[in-house]
């Protein structure tokens, strides 16, 4: 209570809140969602593209949850190919999510969040891989 | 092996921008089946995420949130700072828009929000309020 009554006495304060044109420079973020197929699995794909990071949902078809996120970011360091991923939210350590948005960010070079809700096996896992890697090499401007 | 059967230009159930005070404010909401996730950034990126769990479930409140001065009840959240910088602020700021919009009907125990606002303050907390209300919910 205290701190949103502090909070409502900025109101005379507050002008403008920041350098508007510099953030009107940002692009806009985009998303778009896709079903794909990987052998005999249906996922859906939901992807948002905002400025310097792509964010994935990938679910199936049938039964969309939000159980892991994941970050993942190039390192800063060139002589270092390895990217920089940790767990948000579910699970401990390194987790499917973190693991796919470190391989995404490595590959593009770009920072990615995961949000992987699959059950894959040794034998499902590659070909959903595949899938994915084929879709976004095939539609590159919505993700990067 | 891979196939592309359908693709959507609106990837989630709302995602827009819109002008908050002048200042453009980037909207994604989308309602998964264990839980809802809303990103409002003025910043073009996502600053922070917030785990918000319900700390009584829809079903067993008594009393909802009531937004009057000598009797306000909030509505109770456990609230845990999963990325980005965890400030008093933010936490205040995510406790005034579940109090004041419809977030505090989320069927589902728990919501992921993740807020970017330059400053955070009543008049910008209303404006997103508002159009949480009007637009998304």
């Amino acid at each position: 209570m205290e701190t949103m009554t502090k909070m409502e006495s900025l109101k005379d304060q507050q002008e403008g809140g920041g350098d508007v044109s510099k953030l009107d420079s940002f692009s806009p973020f985009t998303s778009h969602t896709a079903n794909l197929e990987a052998g005999q699995t249906n996922f859906t794909l939901r992807v948002l593209k905002m400025n310097g990071s792509t964010m994935l949902f990938l679910n199936a078809k049938d039964m969309e949850i939000l159980d892991e996120l994941a970050v993942a970011m190039p390192s800063r360091n060139p002589g270092q190919s390895q990217a920089v991923s940790s767990t948000i939210i579910g699970g401990h350590g390194q987790t499917d999510s973190s693991v796919l948005a470190a391989k995404l960010s490595r590959r593009y070079n770009r920072q990615f969040y995961v949000s992987l809700n699959l059950k894959l096996d040794r034998l499902v896992g590659p070909l959903f891989e595949k899938a994915l890697i084929t879709y976004i090499n095939d539609h590159l401007e919505k993700f990067a | 092996m891979s196939e592309e059967s359908k693709s959507n230009e609106t990837g989630f159930d709302k995602q827009f921008a819109a002008d908050v005070n002048g200042i453009k404010t980037e909207f994604v909401f989308h309602r998964f089946a264990n839980k809802w996730l809303l990103l409002i950034t003025q910043l073009g990126k996502i600053p922070g995420v917030y785990r918000i769990r319900f700390d009584i479930k829809i079903n067993e409140r008594v009393v909802g949130p009531i937004d009057n001065p000598e009797f306000h009840v909030s509505v109770p959240l456990t609230m845990n700072c999963c990325l980005g910088l965890d400030s008093d602020e933010t936490r205040s700021g995510i406790q005034f828009l579940v109090n004041r919009t419809a977030l505090n009907k989320c069927p589902n125990d728990e919501f992921v929000i993740g807020l970017g606002i330059n400053q955070i303050d009543g008049v910008n907390l209303r404006a997103i309020a508002k159009i949480l209300d009007e637009v998304i919910l």
